[in-house]
């Protein structure tokens, strides 16, 4: 009786976990606001790696890139006509609309002379990849992204500006 | 076919002629059991046909599908592979039972990889492996009932961890580092949890536990003889204190499948103990202990590999396991082989070599016959 018992708990946790790890996520993007992100093809050479597109969020970045430097930090956010501003500041700042480090969808990258950009990658269909490949390497595109009340920042969508 | 066979039978006189028609009669007739298996294999291949073509044309139109009916078919699918493995629903057959159980374990990984994909996870390649091991794991050691559950969940267990292990060996994150080394050394370590799983009588079925025992023992044997081959590389002082901190949790696990085993009499001691203690000595003393690659290194390595697998060879002959000790005997000779690549040098070096390998393997070939011999006299 107890192992099946067992063998039940074994069958249906597996069910409950993937069905609340689904309500989780959607209600977290439902509460979430909508941004959209300049951005630009992380290597010119490969921009599309399988399925999955790599690029570097081309937001005006303000702030101290050195409170950084150990992975955590926060990025403050702001709309600026159609452009995204995003001041690093240290996780303890007030701020409207944050955006908490480190996260899977901002990867902080430092290039040769010390600058501080920010990568992503979202993934798209076979069918609209060559698009927007062009469009990544026109510096034409753009992502709707959602931003969690919890600071994470979860790509929707590539577009064509 | 069956009429050359019996035509054969009939002129060695091994069955007469009634025997013979009676034979025949019953192969043509068809019986229980016997599947007509051509029918079978053509059908076969024409549901393959159909499955693939069903899901290009899904490909195909992946985009205009929305993210509801996605995540809502698959879920249908998951749902209906979980009750068909169901244990107190009406029972279809073993094997049926045993593919809906298949089915609900491929179902979990591609559902946690169709989450990721329509909810943009950040979630890395080892973090999908790992998830899918931690859902599936469970299910697929309590339910299952034949080597094909077995053999899903142990490799599928070594490949995730292993996975982990790979993409984090260069991680130096500071702060967390040792952190880092302790959760390799658990990848590390899971052949050696995998023996001890399957430890545990009245938990799983008696023929999955022991597929995860022989992956496990695999998988602990094919690792450690390749690890072997650090002595031909320098470990510095560093990496080798690196590695203590990786060697931790395979000691312990090691150590709770040795005791676990010879406390359940899983297998007899000598076995254990060559399987699971030989081999943890020979991993550590390759990888943990400083040393500079040179010759003499090496021909410690070789000397430590060989007695490894020498008293693998002593355990499996006197336990009397054949495939073990033909399997040991190969791997000393295999080693013995790879010497003559390592020394190629000079004529001279190499033929003094050649001399010495060649002799060592006839004394081999010489002393397993001797042995198993002796085995068959003493049955």
């Amino acid at each position: 009786m107890t192992k099946r018992f067992f063998q039940m708990l074994a069958l249906a946790l597996p069910l409950l976990l993937l069905a609340g790890s689904i309500a989780l996520h959607a209600h977290m993007q439902k509460a979430a606001t909508l941004w959209h992100i300049p951005v630009r093809s992380f290597d010119p050479r490969l921009p599309l790696r399988g399925h999955y597109f790599r690029f570097t969020y081309a937001w005006q970045l303000q702030g101290d890139p050195r409170l950084c430097s150990d992975g955590s930090c926060m990025l403050c956010l702001a709309k600026s006509g159609g452009d995204v501003m995003a001041r690093v500041t240290p996780l303890s700042a007030q701020c409207a609309h944050p955006l908490r480090l480190p996260s899977g969808n901002v990867q902080p990258s430092r290039s040769a002379d010390g600058s501080l950009s920010f990568n992503g990658r979202i993934f798209v269909s076979e069918a609209s990849a060559p698009k927007l490949e062009a469009a990544m390497q026109d510096g034409k595109a753009l992502l709707i992204a959602r931003l969690t009340k919890e600071g994470a920042l979860i790509p929707q969508q590539l577009v064509p500006r | 076919m069956i009429d050359r066979k019996l035509a054969a039978w009939l002129d060695a006189g091994l069955i007469d002629s009634d025997t013979a028609a009676r034979i025949a009669h019953y192969e043509r007739a068809g019986h229980p059991g016997h599947a007509p298996r051509l029918l079978w294999a053509i059908a076969a291949l024409g549901l393959f046909a159909a499955a693939l073509g069903l899901a290009l044309l899904v490909s195909a139109n992946w985009d205009a599908i929305p993210a509801a009916v996605k995540l809502s078919v698959h879920y249908l699918f998951l749902l209906a592979a979980a009750l068909a493995s169901w244990p107190v629903l009406p029972r279809l057959s073993l094997w049926g039972r045993e593919a809906a159980l298949f089915f609900f374990s491929a179902l979990l990984l591609t559902g946690i990889v169709l989450q990721a994909q329509i909810f943009q996870l950040p979630i890395k390649t080892w973090g999908i492996l790992l998830l899918w091991v931690a859902l599936s794991g469970p299910a697929l050691f309590l339910c299952g009932k034949t080597r094909l559950t077995g053999i899903t969940l142990g490799l599928g267990m070594v490949t995730a961890f292993a996975v982990f292990a790979l993409d984090t060996i260069d991680r130096n994150i500071s702060a967390s580092h040792l952190n880092w080394l302790f959760l390799q050394g658990v990848a590390m370590a899971v052949p050696a949890g995998l023996v001890l799983l399957s430890c545990f009588h009245g938990l799983a079925a008696a023929i999955v536990r022991q597929t995860l025992r022989e992956i496990g023992f695999a998988t602990i044997l094919l690792g450690v003889s390749l690890a072997h081959f650090v002595w031909a590389n320098k470990v510095a002082a560093a990496d080798a204190g690196e590695m203590l901190w990786r060697l931790v949790p395979v000691a312990l696990l090691a150590g709770a499948a040795l005791l676990v085993g010879k406390w359940q009499k899983v297998l007899p001691t000598p076995l254990l103990l060559t399987l699971l203690l030989g081999p943890f000595l020979a991993l550590f003393l390759a990888t943990a202990l400083p040393h500079q690659g040179d010759t003499v290194s090496r021909a410690i390595g070789v000397f430590f590999y060989a007695a490894m697998w020498g008293a693998i060879t002593w355990a499996a002959q006197k336990t009397g396991r054949n495939l073990l000790f033909t399997v040991a005997v190969g791997a000393i000779a295999l080693r013995i082989f790879i010497v003559y690549l390592e020394l190629f040098g000079s004529l001279a070096e190499t033929g003094l070599t050649l001399l010495a390998g060649g002799g060592l393997l006839v004394l081999l070939a010489f002393g397993w016959r001797a042995i198993i011999q002796k085995a068959h006299v003493g049955q």
